[in-house]
């Protein structure tokens, strides 16, 4: 009889799913449903707690670029400010010259994606479909030239741009990934080879029957099926280049021609100075900026991406998934 | 499924060569596959006359590997298998060009290795490697043999081209943009500069190592950094795997979940999160023990202050200092938890099923199907996560070699200090290579 009942309320409860079994009695079954009920609670609670974990510096850097120097001294203000001071903003929008250097890592972050998609599926499908003695050796080639940190060969790397004439502008940053070379641009290699280790021949086999050669094999029928790997190559390649502090800031000495995320670290330094500035005449002469500021600045900084972001989450984690990254 | 697929097509040429190979070596009557094995090694040891190891290897290969076309590819931490790879890719499942890919293009020893195919022949079953069959095709395909096998060497150079043209970019860049600044940098680390103008160079051994090591700022700086990595990793890793099977679950919001996880990436894990999460790097601070990070407390994660009042004072900043550790650990798992969700989607949901209907508990069916099958894919992320821990902006390592090679008179102490950095890591990851051979090797396909 009781069975029964719990059989009759276990229908309404379609989400546990957990119905009752035969051998199953009224009290065990009980037992089983609030074990999941407790399982389930605990984890949202972990995931909950982690996903803050993620979001307050995100939160922290939004509100505070909406607080006024007011709201800043105020310390009973501290997640809601008064009213949205856009004044921080226009500061901030100064202090990087936004609209010139948002066009400048623009235009970087494009080409060097173009080049890097270039040279890294080429090196990808030639790494793959081609066996011959090297072929494992220039493995253990790509993976060292991914575990070497980009700082063993800047220095050098400045010396032959120096001698081959190619310090000019963004040359530095933008040439070397038409050639596999550039930031991180052993990853992009790694992840195409992964994807074409993943496609069967048939396809290509029946092209060659069909008269195609090997490269236009290769772009009509390899490239319009690569989407993953293309997908996730180019999310990655937007966020490396548009948060690279290293590479711009070393080849680029023109002022007028940097990339919007190198003026943060001088911004970020002035904030450190204005803890130690006693007077309020030296803040103003080392024309220092708030902490609103500063993290308005760094809100217009990350926002381009984020937006990217946004709008290609969802076929990201789709291509990461198809791309055969994970063997 | 690697396989060289251009040398797929000329799968119909070598057959019919190999028999007109085999018709016209009469020593050696074709039995079955074993005995034609044996006398294929000895007629090639005959016939082709060059010490070429390959051709014996080639005739024992067949055997072996045509139950395995997969493993086609030569792995790059066992020296031997690279000469057997090639022949292995090919003769697996397709006999065919296996012995020409290393022909030098003399006839008599290409056809010395032909004689391998008849024995992976009959084990593919064939008709035409018995004797009688060929017999009777020896003369007219003998001169047709002597255009096919030119032919071969023509395509096979031609493949080689082509190789070498979709990877011409990528070799480019590795010589002139990795090779040379390396060799150089190696270079600079056992010299010192004396003219800044022209970068001169004089050699000096090894007394810029001596120097560094000396030096206390950059040994603690070493250890911390040895320290993090060690910390970093296993903590990181099983982090991300745990999280990864959290996300993968059934749950509301999952997909905002999963894009609010992939978050530390987009900011980069470089200077914005830096920053962001209050940490600053403090060189003269790494003098003072492991801990490498000054944390500023007006931002980062602290307690509230309503709880600070509560405890005693040495927990706090011991508390403190765990969050900041434990915020660094999330803030760098993005990526693994990504590669980790794909890897859990690719382990079918009828194995769950069959373990279910079995009567595993969800324990069980964890440890027992979720965490081997994922076993190439943690090596594959423990790796990752070496690299990344090591080379990221915000380690202190990096962050005194950028500040070093800014100087010019420090420029070959940068050098010398990324050496013997990078060193250690390769090391790490050599370490972790080797422990885990078994299931990197799929990784490796």
């Amino acid at each position: 009889m009781f069975k029964k009942a719990i059989d009759n309320l276990s229908f309404r409860f379609t989400m546990f799913k957990y119905k009752m079994s035969d051998r199953d009695t009224a009290g065990k079954y009980i037992r089983r449903l609030i074990t999941k009920f407790i399982l389930t609670v605990i984890k949202y609670v972990l995931i909950a707690s982690i996903a803050f974990v993620f979001l307050y510096p995100f939160l922290y850097m939004i509100v505070t670029a909406m607080k006024s120097p007011a709201d800043l001294s105020d310390p009973t203000v501290s997640w809601v400010p008064t009213y949205i001071c856009s004044d921080n903003f226009v500061q901030a929008s100064v202090a990087l010259s936004y609209s010139r250097t948002v066009v400048n890592s623009l235009v970087v972050t494009a080409i060097s994606t173009v080049g890097h998609l270039f040279a890294a599926s080429l090196a990808g499908y030639g790494l793959t479909r081609y066996k011959f003695k090297l072929s494992g050796v220039l493995l253990v080639v790509l993976v060292l030239t991914i575990i070497v940190p980009p700082q063993l060969t800047a220095i050098p790397s400045y010396i032959v741009y120096a001698k081959l004439q190619l310090l000019k502008g963004w040359l530095p940053i933008i040439l070397p990934t038409f050639f596999g070379a550039g930031l991180k641009g052993g990853i992009y290699v790694f992840i195409f080879r992964q994807f074409y280790m993943g496609v069967p021949t048939e396809l290509e086999e029946a092209a060659k029957v069909d008269g195609c050669g090997p490269f236009s094999t290769f772009t009509r029928i390899i490239l319009p099926m690569s989407k993953a790997p293309f997908l996730v190559n180019i999310v990655l390649s937007i966020v490396w280049h548009w948060t690279d502090t290293y590479e711009s800031v070393l080849y680029i000495k023109d002022t007028s021609m940097q990339m919007v995320i190198a003026r943060l670290p001088k911004l970020y330094d002035t904030l450190v100075n204005a803890d130690k500035a006693e007077t309020d005449a030296e803040i103003t002469a080392a024309n220092i900026y708030t902490e609103g500021v500063v993290m308005a600045a760094t809100t217009l900084v990350v926002l381009p991406v984020l937006v990217i972001y946004f709008f290609l989450q969802n076929q990201f984690t789709q291509g990461v998934e198809r791309s055969g990254i994970v063997g | 499924m690697s396989d060289n697929i251009f040398e797929n097509g000329n799968t119909v040429d070598s057959e019919m060569k190999d028999s007109a190979d085999v018709s016209k070596d009469t020593a050696t009557p074709e039995l079955s596959g074993e005995s034609s094995e044996v006398s294929a090694e000895t007629a090639a040891v005959e016939v082709a006359g060059t010490s070429d190891p390959a051709a014996g290897e080639a005739a024992v290969a067949p055997r072996e590997t045509a139950a395995e076309p997969v493993k086609s590819e030569g792995a790059p931490d066992a020296g031997e298998k690279k000469a057997d790879a090639p022949k292995k890719s090919s003769s697996g499942t397709k006999k065919t060009s296996s012995g020409s890919k290393n022909s030098s293009g003399k006839k008599k020893s290409s056809s010395g290795k032909k004689k391998s195919s008849p024995g992976s022949k009959s084990a593919s079953g064939k008709p035409s490697s018995s004797s009688k069959g060929k017999t009777t095709g020896k003369k007219k395909k003998k001169k047709v043999t002597f255009q096919r096998s030119r032919a071969e060497i023509r395509s096979q150079t031609r493949k080689t081209l082509e190789a070498c043209a979709f990877m011409l970019p990528w070799f480019i860049g590795l010589l002139v943009f990795f090779a040379y600044p390396i060799l150089n940098s190696l270079r600079l680390s056992f010299s010192q500069i004396t003219k800044i103008v022209g970068w001169e160079m004089d050699f000096v051994g090894i007394s810029n190592y001596t120097t560094i090591f000396k030096d206390s700022t950059f040994t603690s700086v070493f250890t911390s950094a040895m320290w993090q990595i060690v910390v970093y990793v296993p903590s990181i890793v099983i982090l991300s795997m745990i999280l990864a099977v959290l996300l993968n679950t059934k749950m509301v919001l999952r997909g905002a979940f999963r894009s609010i996880f992939f978050l530390p990436v987009l900011l980069g894990t470089g200077y914005i999160v830096q920053q962001l999460l209050g940490q600053q790097i403090d060189e003269s601070a790494a003098a003072a023990g492991y801990e490498a990070f000054t944390s500023n407390m007006d931002r980062g994660i602290t307690l509230p202050q309503e709880l600070i009042v509560f405890i005693p004072d040495q927990f706090v900043s011991v508390i403190e200092a765990v969050f900041s550790e434990i915020t660094q650990i999330l803030w760098r798992s993005g990526v693994q938890i990504l590669i980790f969700l794909s890897g859990l989607q690719s382990i079918p949901t009828s194995v769950y099923e069959s373990a279910r209907v079995d009567g595993a508990t969800e324990w069980e069916m964890y440890w027992k199907i979720t965490i081997p099958s994922l076993a190439p894919v943690t090596v594959l992320t423990i790796i990752y996560t070496i690299v990344d821990t090591a080379t990221s902006d915000s380690n202190s390592m990096i962050s005194l070699i950028t500040t070093n090679s800014g100087e010019s008179t420090n420029m070959a102490l940068a050098a010398a200090m990324s050496w013997s950095y990078l060193f250690v890591v390769l090391a790490f990851v050599g370490v972790v290579l080797f422990f885990t051979r078994k299931q990197h090797s799929t990784v490796e396909q």
